[in-house]
């Protein structure tokens, strides 16, 4: 699956969620799951995600 | 003539010996002590009130249903039977003395498990006295001789029931890459993980467990770029696994080097026992 879904956590930065593979459920499900209750998320392409973890703390998330 | 139908009576041992029988049913109170040989059973239904002592034997045995009132009891493994029976022995050849431990109700056919025995190795006989089973002829040769070695039994020939093997199978299980653009190679029960942070992993349960009091294991593959590491410990275990949280539907952990500052794996598994 090359979907990730972001949300804003708790620590004031971004979480990604990684979906597994053949687990039998649509990206909309595990975010409908996985997602915590009331927070905003965006389902976004693999490649948007920086593969560069450097700073992968400082990452923001956005609109 | 093939036999269209039998209403009553015994077949004598051995009496069934076919190449197929096909879209057949066989229905009767007891199935026991008899063979059935048959190169194929195709589509069909056995039934009876009990099937016990009974072997099939053939090429392929592929049945809609088979259904008994009774399975007797003795074929489903016991809690005793998934741990095996425990001894020591020397072992030599494709023979095992027993020194040490009861294997007084080991069987033929058992399969024997320890350190340079290889797998799927059975017993194939033993020594008399019965109660004395101290001379035990396997099916492959033993590598090298070893002296007071521990050598388990378990039955080949029992039923493993979820009922009682289940609290001892692994829930949940996750196999991911913790480095660059973050994937998952394996999981099992496992919907996502939610990568929190550096080192910082949420793993999100396809079917939640039935509490929180599970067992959670963590693997880590080291992080061989912290100078407090010697070369020795390059490919290690260094994860501390410190739980943050846990849920009945996710847990998530810390992955730590030696210096206690948080690093992403290039391997990370976690295990879930509930």
């Amino acid at each position: 699956m090359n979907q990730r879904i972001i949300y804003p956590n708790d620590e004031g930065g971004v979480s990604v969620i990684v979906p597994a593979p053949e687990c039998g459920l649509t990206i909309e499900q595990i975010a409908a799951k996985d997602v915590p209750q009331g927070k905003p998320y965006q389902i976004v392409d693999v490649l948007d995600i920086p593969s560069d973890r450097t700073f992968r703390n400082a990452w923001e998330y956005s609109e | 003539m093939p036999i269209q139908r039998i209403t009553s009576g015994i077949l004598a041992d051995g009496a069934i010996v076919a190449t197929d029988i096909a879209n057949g049913s066989i229905t009767g109170p007891k199935l026991g002590l008899t063979a059935i040989n048959a190169n194929n059973i195709v589509n069909a239904t056995i039934t009876g009130d009990k099937v016990a002592l009974a072997s099939l034997s053939g090429n392929v045995i592929v049945a809609n249903t088979i259904t008994t009132n009774l399975f007797s009891s003795t074929i489903y493994a016991s809690n005793n039977d998934i741990l095996g029976i425990k001894a020591n022995g020397n072992t030599f050849s494709n023979t095992i003395i027993i020194f040490e431990g009861n294997t007084s109700s080991i069987s033929v056919g058992d399969i024997v498990v320890g350190s340079n025995i290889a797998p799927n190795t059975v017993v194939l006989s033993f020594n008399s006295p019965p109660a004395n089973r101290s001379n035990i002829t396997v099916s492959n040769s033993l590598a090298g001789s070893n002296t007071n070695t521990a050598i388990s039994f378990y039955s080949s020939r029992k039923i493993l029931s979820p009922g009682i093997a289940g609290p001892g199978l692994c829930k949940a299980w996750v196999n991911f890459n913790g480095t660059g653009a973050v994937q998952i190679r394996a999981a099992y029960n496992v919907s996502s993980i939610t990568d929190n942070g550096t080192g910082n992993y949420t793993v999100n349960f396809a079917t939640a467990m039935p509490d929180v009091n599970y067992g959670a294991c963590y693997e880590g593959l080291a992080d061989n770029a912290d100078n407090n590491f010697s070369a020795d410990n390059v490919g290690t275990l260094t994860t501390n696994g410190a739980v943050q949280t846990r849920s009945t539907t996710a847990i998530r952990f810390n992955v730590k080097n030696s210096s206690m500052s948080s690093f992403d794996p290039a391997t990370m598994s976690c295990m879930i026992f509930r």
